[in-house]
C-alpha cells in the first residue's frame, strides 16, 4: 500500500506538467467552443453571452486558476457542451470502455501466448514461419480494415452479429456479448500481434539461459521445463507489453469505437477537441494519464508476482 | 452550414425536379391551407415523382392498412448536441427534436403547412401575423394555449438562450395573445419572408409552465406537442423517443417509439442497414446506393438537397477586392468538373443563381458554362495582376468531398496563372481564421432555406450571419429591401432574380454546385415521406410491415 502512495505521490508534479501542457494546447488551437457551437452561424450578441455563461471571457490566467483551484476541490469541471460533470462524462463511458478492453486482451493473450510459445519452441519450422506471417499481417492490417471485413461477413452476409452498438451489460448480457463479439476480435487482433512477437522473443531468451539447460538435464519433460520454469521468466517483458497495450486501448480505440457505434472514453476525448469543449478535453486527459500512471504501477506490482527473485527486494 | 456535413447525391432529373418543386413551392400557402400531412404520402411534392433517381416516397405504397405498433430502429449520422429545440442548431438534432417539438407552421418540401397553427393570416403591410391554434397538448399533460407560443418566441428571442433562432427575430415588435387560441405577431418592418422563420423547425413551441420550472432540463423531460415524447438519453449510444398517446392528429402517430443511435462512418451505417441491425438510416453514401437498389430488402429516399457548395472570395483585400479578379475566377472555374469529380458526378452544377434551379426565384439562364481561360486571362491583365498570384483556400479538412473540391478548383485556377494554396482545417479553425477576415478564399457548404430572403440576408447583406467577406453592395441592399416588403410574389421574384445576376457577377462567392442527399430503410418501414432539409417529423406517418 505505501509503495502505492508512494507512487501517486512521486506522479504529481508530472500530472500537474501534463494538466498545463494540456490546458494551453486546447487553447493554441485556433476557434473555441462557441466557434465549434455555432458552425456556420454569426450573431454577435449569442456568441458574447455564450463566451460569457462558459468563462471564455476571463483572461486566460483567471481560466487557469479557476481551472487549478476546483482541481484543487476534486471537480474536473463542467463540460460546456452537455453541461453535465466533466467526471460524470469519462465515468459514463469507462463501463464500455473497460469491457471492451478487457475483452480485446482477453482475445489478444488467448491467441499470441499459446502462438508465441509455439513459435518459440518450433523455432524457424513451418509453424513458426506460418506464426510470425501471420503476426506479421495482423500488425499491417488497419484496424478499421478488418473491422469493417468481420462486419461484412458476419452481419451483413451471415447476418448473425449485430453490426453496431452498445447495450450495458447489466441490462441484457446475451446482447452485450453479441455486440462486443467484433469489437473485441478487432482489437484483439491488432494486440495479439504484437503480444506474440514478444512472448517468442522472450521465451528464446530465456530458453537458451542455464537453468533452462539444468532443467532439462535433470530430465525433466519439456512441457514441464517451458510452462513451469520458462514460461515464467518470460512473461515478465510480455507483461510491460500487455500493461502498456492496456492502457492505450483504454483511451485510444477511436476508430474501433467509432466503426461499432461503441461508447467508450477514446470517442469522448475526440469529440470534445473537435468541440473545443476545453473543461473535457482538459478532464478527459487528465484522466487518462491517470490511467496510464495506474497501469504502469499494476505492471510493476506483477513483477514480484511472476519472478520469485523480485520478492524479496 | 453543418445541417448535413455528408452529402450525399444522385444526379438530378433535373426537369422532374424543376416541374414537381415548381408545382408545389410557388404558391404561397392561403391561410388555413389544407392539412395535407394527415395521409400518408399525400405530399404533393412527393404524388408524382417520376425520375429514377430522386424518391421522395415510396414508388407503391405497401397494401392494406397501417400496422399499428413497433418500434423503428433508426441510425443518424452522429449524436445530437442537445435536445432544447431552442438552441439546436445541428444536423442530428434536427432529426431527434422534429418528432418531439412542433413549430406554428411546418416546411415541408418547400411547402408550408399547417402544424400547431390550424390557420393563420396575413395583414395587407405584412406587418402583423395572426395564428388561430390548434386544440394540442404538451407532453407534460398541459393544454396548449397562445400563452406558450408566446414564451416560446420570447425565450428564442431572449440573448441568455443563445438561441440560433435570434437572429431572424429581431424585426418581431411584439406578441399578443387576445385569447388562448389567438397569437397575433406584429413586425416593426414588412417581412413576406415571416412565415418560412415561424415554420422553422428551431421554432418549436414548448410548454411555458414547465420551461419556467427551474429544475426543467430539455435533455431530461419532454416539453413538445410532437407525435414522440422523449422516452431516455443515454450520451453516446442511444436517443429513445415514446408515442404520445394523445396527439393531435388523430390516429398518429403508429409506431410505439423510435430508437435513435449514432454513427458517423459512412460504412458502418450502410452496413447497419444492409445486415439488418437497423431500419433506417440516415445520409446513405451514394457509393452505396447502386447496392441499396438492387437489394430486394432495402429501399431508399432522396436525390435532392437544400445545400450546395460554394467558395467565398475575401473582397476586403486585394486581390479579390477588385471586381476584376473575382470575375476572371468566375470565368476561369468549371462547375460541372468540379461536381463530377468531387461528388461522384451527382447534384446540380450552379452556373448562374446561388438557389437550385428547381428552387422558386432561381435563374434559370446559366450566365456561365464552359471555362474561358482567355476572357478570365484578360480580366487578370485589366486588374493588372496579370504577372501571376498567389492565393490561400480554407475549407474543412475533415469532408473528403470538400478537400477533393478545394483540389481541382486548385488546378482550374492554375490554368489562369492563380497559385492556390490549400489550408485543410476543422470546422472550428475555418469559421475562426474567415471570421478574422484573414483568407483569400474559403470554401463552404451552405443551407438554402425556403425563402431566398434568408439566404440574401444571411450572405449578401452588410451584417449577415454568413456574409463572411462582409460584402457591402448598396444596389443589392436596396433591392433586398424592397423585395422583403413586395407582397407580388412575381414582382418578388423578378427582384432576387436581379440579386442573384448581381452576386453571379459581381459579388463575393463563388457557387459551385448543389448537392443531393439519401437515405435508406429496410423494406418493413412504410410510408416514410422524404424532405429536402431532413425533416423528420414525417415520423409520425411511419409504421411498420409485419416481414
Amino acid at each position: 500500500m505505501l509503495i502505492v502512495a508512494r507512487r501517486f505521490a512521486a506522479a504529481v508534479p508530472s500530472l500537474l506538467g501534463i494538466a498545463l501542457v494540456t490546458f494551453f494546447l486546447v487553447r493554441l488551437i485556433p476557434g473555441d467552443a462557441v466557434d465549434a457551437l455555432l458552425d456556420a452561424q454569426t450573431d454577435p450578441v449569442v456568441e458574447a453571452v455564450l463566451r460569457r455563461q462558459l468563462g471564455l471571457d476571463q483572461p486566460i490566467h483567471e481560466q487557469l486558476v479557476t481551472w487549478f483551484v476546483s482541481l484543487a476541490r476534486g471537480d474536473l469541471g463542467i463540460s460546456f457542451r452537455s453541461g453535465h460533470p466533466v467526471a460524470g462524462e469519462i465515468l459514463a463511458r469507462l463501463p464500455a470502455t473497460l469491457e471492451l478492453t478487457i475483452a480485446a486482451l482477453i482475445v489478444s493473450l488467448a491467441v499470441a501466448v499459446p502462438a508465441g510459445v509455439i513459435s518459440a519452441t518450433r523455432r524457424n519450422t513451418p509453424v513458426d514461419l506460418a506464426a510470425r506471417g501471420v503476426a506479421m499481417i495482423g500488425l499491417s492490417v488497419p484496424n478499421f480494415w478488418l473491422g469493417i471485413l468481420l462486419i461484412l461477413t458476419f452481419s451483413v452476409q451471415l447476418k448473425v452479429l449485430p453490426s453496431g452498438g452498445y447495450v450495458p451489460l447489466v441490462d441484457d448480457p446475451g446482447q452485450n456479448i453479441r455486440l462486443l463479439l467484433m469489437p473485441a476480435i478487432t482489437l484483439g487482433a491488432a494486440l495479439a500481434a504484437v503480444t506474440m512477437r514478444m512472448t517468442r522473443a522472450a521465451l528464446l531468451d530465456v530458453l537458451n539461459l542455464e537453468y533452462v539447460r539444468t532443467a532439462r538435464s535433470k530430465g525433466l519433460a519439456e512441457r514441464t521445463v517451458i510452462y513451469q520454469h520458462a514460461m515464467l521468466n518470460a512473461l515478465i517483458p510480455v507483461a510491460t507489453i500487455v500493461g502498456i497495450q492496456a492502457a492505450r486501448v483504454l483511451g485510444g480505440t477511436v476508430v474501433i469505437e467509432e466503426l461499432f457505434s461503441w461508447p467508450g472514453v477514446g470517442s469522448l476525448v475526440v469529440q470534445s477537441i473537435i468541440q473545443r469543449d476545453y473543461a473535457l478535453v482538459q478532464g478527459s486527459v487528465l484522466f487518462l494519464a491517470v490511467i496510464f500512471l495506474a497501469m504502469n504501477l499494476v505492471v510493476d506490482l506483477m513483477y514480484p508476482v511472476l519472478d520469485p527473485r523480485l520478492r524479496k527486494s | 452550414m453543418n445541417l448535413l456535413r455528408s452529402r450525399v447525391a444522385v444526379r438530378i432529373q433535373r426537369l422532374a425536379l424543376v416541374g414537381v418543386l415548381l408545382v408545389t413551392g410557388c404558391t404561397t400557402q392561403p391561410s388555413g391551407g389544407p392539412n395535407a400531412a394527415s395521409s400518408p404520402g399525400a405530399s404533393s411534392a412527393a404524388s408524382a415523382t417520376p425520375a429514377a433517381n430522386i424518391r421522395f416516397r415510396d414508388p407503391s405504397p405497401a397494401p392494406g392498412q397501417p400496422r399499428v405498433g413497433g418500434t423503428l430502429r433508426f441510425l443518424v449520422r452522429g449524436e445530437p448536441a442537445t435536445l432544447d429545440p431552442h438552441k439546436a442548431n445541428q444536423f442530428p438534432d434536427t432529426v431527434a427534436l422534429t418528432s418531439v417539438y412542433e413549430s406554428l407552421l411546418e416546411n415541408f418540401n418547400d411547402e408550408l403547412r399547417p402544424a400547431l397553427a390550424a390557420s393563420w393570416s396575413t395583414s395587407t403591410d405584412s406587418k402583423t401575423y395572426t395564428f388561430k391554434l390548434q386544440d394540442a397538448t404538451f407532453h407534460t399533460g398541459h393544454r396548449l394555449s397562445s400563452a406558450d407560443v408566446k414564451f416560446s418566441y420570447e425565450r428564442m428571442q431572449d440573448p441568455k438562450t443563445a438561441s440560433p433562432m435570434r437572429q431572424y427575430l429581431t424585426g418581431l415588435k411584439s406578441i399578443l395573445t387576445p385569447d388562448p387560441a389567438t397569437v397575433v405577431m406584429e413586425l416593426s418592418t414588412p417581412n413576406a419572408a415571416f412565415l418560412t422563420i415561424v415554420a422553422n423547425w428551431r421554432a418549436g413551441i414548448v410548454d411555458s409552465a414547465a420551461a419556467n420550472d427551474p429544475s426543467t432540463s430539455f435533455d431530461k423531460a419532454s416539453y413538445g406537442t410532437g407525435p414522440f415524447a422523449i422516452k431516455e438519453w443515454v450520451r453516446g449510444t442511444r436517443f429513445s423517443v415514446v408515442k404520445n398517446a394523445t396527439y393531435w392528429r388523430s390516429g398518429r402517430p403508429y409506431l410505439d417509439g423510435v430508437v435513435f443511435t449514432f454513427n458517423n462512418d459512412d460504412n458502418a451505417r450502410a452496413a447497419a442497414l444492409r445486415s439488418g441491425t437497423v431500419d433506417f438510416i440516415t445520409n446513405l453514401d451514394p457509393v452505396f446506393l447502386k447496392g441499396v437498389k438492387i437489394d430486394p430488402s432495402l429501399k431508399w429516399y432522396g436525390g435532392s438537397s437544400v445545400q450546395f457548395s460554394n467558395v467565398v472570395l475575401n473582397v476586403q483585400r486585394a486581390p479579390f477586392n477588385d471586381v476584376r479578379v473575382r470575375q476572371a475566377v468566375f470565368y476561369a472555374v468549371d462547375r460541372d468538373e468540379i461536381m463530377q469529380l468531387a461528388n461522384d458526378g451527382v447534384g446540380e452544377p450552379m452556373n448562374a443563381s446561388f438557389l437550385p434551379l428547381a428552387k422558386w426565384s432561381a435563374l434559370q439562364k446559366p450566365i456561365y458554362g464552359r471555362p474561358d481561360p482567355a476572357k478570365a486571362k484578360d480580366l487578370l491583365r485589366q486588374a493588372g495582376v496579370s504577372g501571376g498570384l498567389s492565393v490561400s483556400l480554407y475549407f474543412n479538412g475533415s469532408a473528403s468531398f470538400h478537400v477533393r473540391a478545394a483540389q481541382v478548383l486548385q488546378q482550374q485556377l492554375k490554368a489562369i496563372g492563380i497559385t492556390v494554396e490549400l489550408m485543410p482545417v476543422d470546422p472550428a479553425v475555418l469559421r475562426t481564421q474567415v471570421g478574422k477576415l484573414d483568407f483569400d478564399l474559403a470554401q463552404f457548404g451552405t443551407a438554402g432555406t425556403l425563402d431566398p430572403d434568408e439566404l440574401v440576408t444571411q450572405l449578401y447583406l452588410p451584417g449577415g450571419s454568413q456574409n463572411w467577406s462582409k460584402f457591402d453592395d448598396a444596389e443589392v441592399t436596396a433591392l433586398a429591401t424592397k423585395a422583403r416588403a413586395e407582397l407580388n410574389r412575381s414582382d418578388r421574384e423578378k427582384l432576387y432574380q436581379q440579386i442573384q445576376t448581381i452576386i453571379a457577377t459581381r459579388g463575393p462567392q463563388l457557387m459551385t454546385y448543389n448537392w443531393a442527399d439519401f437515405e435508406g430503410a429496410t423494406k418493413r418501414v412504410q410510408g416514410f415521406l422524404w424532405d429536402q432539409a431532413f425533416n423528420h417529423a414525417t415520423l409520425r406517418d411511419v409504421w411498420l410491415s409485419e416481414a
